[in-house]
């Protein structure tokens, strides 16, 4: 029993609570007019009318002619490997930095999807690379986005050209790699800081199943392309135009792929202002890459088709270098991945020389997911994941292409 | 917008969830649930666990929690069976094409919806017409949260509905249709 003053008081304070209630919950008469809805509808189209403009036509921003490469330089293989801190590392990204260095941004921890998962940064001199340093933790992850993150994953380096150095890379909260989000954060001092992590919605049915792993192309208009992929249910490639200005990334289109159903991880190469190649790893069962072309600065995509080059449902890269031709990198193979090769084409991917096999190896080594740039003097890179034990590093001079064996 | 807005937006749902299991008196009582809901433990807030699960609610989720909140939920979704079984099925159809099923994706549409608005507005200003302004006004609050930017996404859709929404609507459906069914003589 209560005392007779504390109940009172407690009456009062119910009194109190349920007439706050009865006012909160009923709403004011004039809410209810005829024409008010009417007129504020009137006014939401209104302030829609800015965002209904159609998006302007794309067309690929051509990269300018690269300066020679001094004849000092070693017309040979040089190789390295990327210093990694943890017991695994996989799926690096390589960017520009300032001349004569490089970027590259790959994620490890103890095993692919552990929770100690980082992505690192180390960047390249031309002689040394530096020491990593964990740009994106979980911790981060979960305090810049204000949700749970349980993985991170296939982060993708940018250099825009105009300062900013820009990392894409997926995240899961829950389940597997199939219910990763895009996630965005810029560095504006050649990766010694990054800014705040934005993550990125792409996908109506809670945000799930947007990958990346090859980086985007800068469109005439300022902003990019960014091919992607989705994974639950079905794999399948999408083509993302979205602008990056200063620390924002804003989606503005989303386009599926046409008849591009079991491939995946597209990497782009363009050919000219308006037409671009697409290869794709292949989920299909048929071990081929596949391919996409595009005659009009990406607005429309050919149905997905099968090439002749072997895949084992693995990653490629593709690069287009300055003189024209093209570089691709892949497992030359359709059943595992111990081998990775380099092949050339110098008709716009209608045709490809035989492999050259920059590693071949036997039972379960695994030589995976390449990343390939042209650095600011011409000289080539490729790394990729070696054993999963750490990244591996080649460079050389593009005419040493030249010197192999039906390379055009 | 600040993360802390959007974990609001997630101790609303949890407080409307539990508004529905308490007697109307005790309404005020779902404020300590949601208040939980905010506190880290220790790292990570549920929250914050509910928004990596599913995301931000829609802002027409948001709207409708927020009338159940006040105990003015609307007619057509708290006794009818039939709108909200359209809605649902209209709702399971666009997360079906979305996630893969073909190669038209509906989802696109919102990202440039000069398309999506007059199929939007139609049936919301007959329904008005006839006397029914709820529509109008969740679509128009809709429009205006999505033209200042104040969801995540960039994408109508995603102000629109969400697949809690959907499910919701599908469990009213049967909720409804099961009542009006066993209350028929």
């Amino acid at each position: 029993m209560l005392p007779p003053s504390l109940a009172d008081w407690v009456a009062r304070q119910k009194q109190t609570l349920l007439a706050v209630t009865q006012h909160l919950t009923s709403f004011p008469h004039w809410l209810e007019s005829r024409w008010l809805p009417l007129g504020v509808f009137a006014l939401a189209l209104l302030a829609c009318l800015p965002w209904l403009r159609p998006l302007p036509t794309p067309r690929f921003a051509v990269a300018a002619p690269l300066t020679a490469v001094p004849l000092h330089h070693p017309a040979s293989l040089e190789r390295d490997r990327l210093p990694n801190p943890t017991a695994s590392a996989h799926s690096v990204s390589l960017a520009n930095l300032e001349p004569g260095r490089i970027g590259a941004a790959w994620f490890a921890g103890s095993r692919e999807g552990a929770p100690d998962v980082q992505i690192f940064f180390s960047a390249y001199d031309g002689h040394n690379w530096s020491e990593p340093q964990a740009i994106v933790t979980r911790p981060k992850m979960e305090q810049d986005t204000g949700r749970l993150v349980r993985k991170l994953g296939n982060p993708v380096l940018w250099n825009d050209g105009d300062g900013n150095l820009h990392l894409w890379f997926v995240s899961v909260s829950y389940g597997g790699w199939a219910g990763s989000a895009l996630n965005h954060t810029v560095s504006h001092d050649g990766g010694q800081t990054w800014s705040k992590v934005q993550r990125l919605v792409t996908s109506p049915f809670w945000n799930i199943s947007t990958l990346v792993r090859n980086p985007p192309l800068p469109l005439a208009d300022g902003s990019l392309a960014l091919p992607v992929y989705h994974e639950f249910i079905a794999k399948r490639p999408e083509w993302l135009r979205m602008t990056a200005n200063g620390s924002r990334s804003q989606v503005l289109d989303k386009q599926r792929i046409v008849a591009g159903k079991r491939s995946l991880q597209p990497a782009v190469a363009v050919l000219n202002s308006q037409q671009a190649l697409m290869l794709l790893r292949d989920a299909s069962g048929a071990h081929r890459i596949r391919q996409s072309r595009s005659e009009d600065g990406g607005t429309h995509w050919s149905p997905v088709s099968a090439t002749e080059l072997p895949n084992p449902d693995a990653g490629i890269a593709l690069l287009r270098l300055a003189d024209g031709r093209l570089l691709l990198a892949y497992n030359p193979q359709e059943a595992n991945r111990t081998q990775l090769a380099l092949s050339l084409s110098a008709d716009e991917g209608q045709s490809w020389s035989g492999p050259y096999l920059v590693e071949n190896g036997s039972g379960q080594d695994e030589f995976s997911y390449p990343a390939l740039l042209q650095d600011e003097r011409g000289i080539v890179h490729l790394a990729y994941t070696w054993k999963r034990e750490h990244i591996a590093h080649l460079s050389f001079h593009p005419d040493w292409l030249r010197q192999l064996r039906g390379m055009p | 917008m600040p993360a802390l807005f959007h974990l609001l937006l997630q101790a609303l749902l949890v407080a409307t969830v539990c508004s529905w299991l308490l007697p109307r008196r005790w309404v005020w009582w779902v404020a300590l649930p949601a208040l939980l809901s905010m506190v880290l433990m220790p790292t990570v807030s549920p929250a914050m666990a509910l928004r990596g699960l599913w995301g931000d609610p829609s802002v027409t989720t948001v709207q409708l929690l927020a009338l159940s909140l006040l105990g003015r939920s609307p007619t057509a979704l708290n006794r009818s069976w039939a709108w909200p079984l359209a809605l649902g099925l209209l709702g399971v159809a666009f997360y079906t094409l979305a996630l893969g099923l073909g190669d038209f994706d509906p989802y696109r549409l919102g990202y440039q919806p000069w398309a999506l608005l007059p199929v939007l507005a139609l049936p919301a200003l007959y329904a008005w017409w006839r006397g029914q302004a709820l529509g109008l006004w969740l679509l128009s609050i809709d429009l205006l949260a999505w033209a200042a930017g104040l969801p995540e996404s960039p994408n109508l859709w995603d102000t629109l509905l969400d697949p809690l929404l959907v499910l919701a609507c599908l469990f009213l459906a049967v909720r409804n249709g099961w009542r009006r069914h066993t209350q028929t003589p």
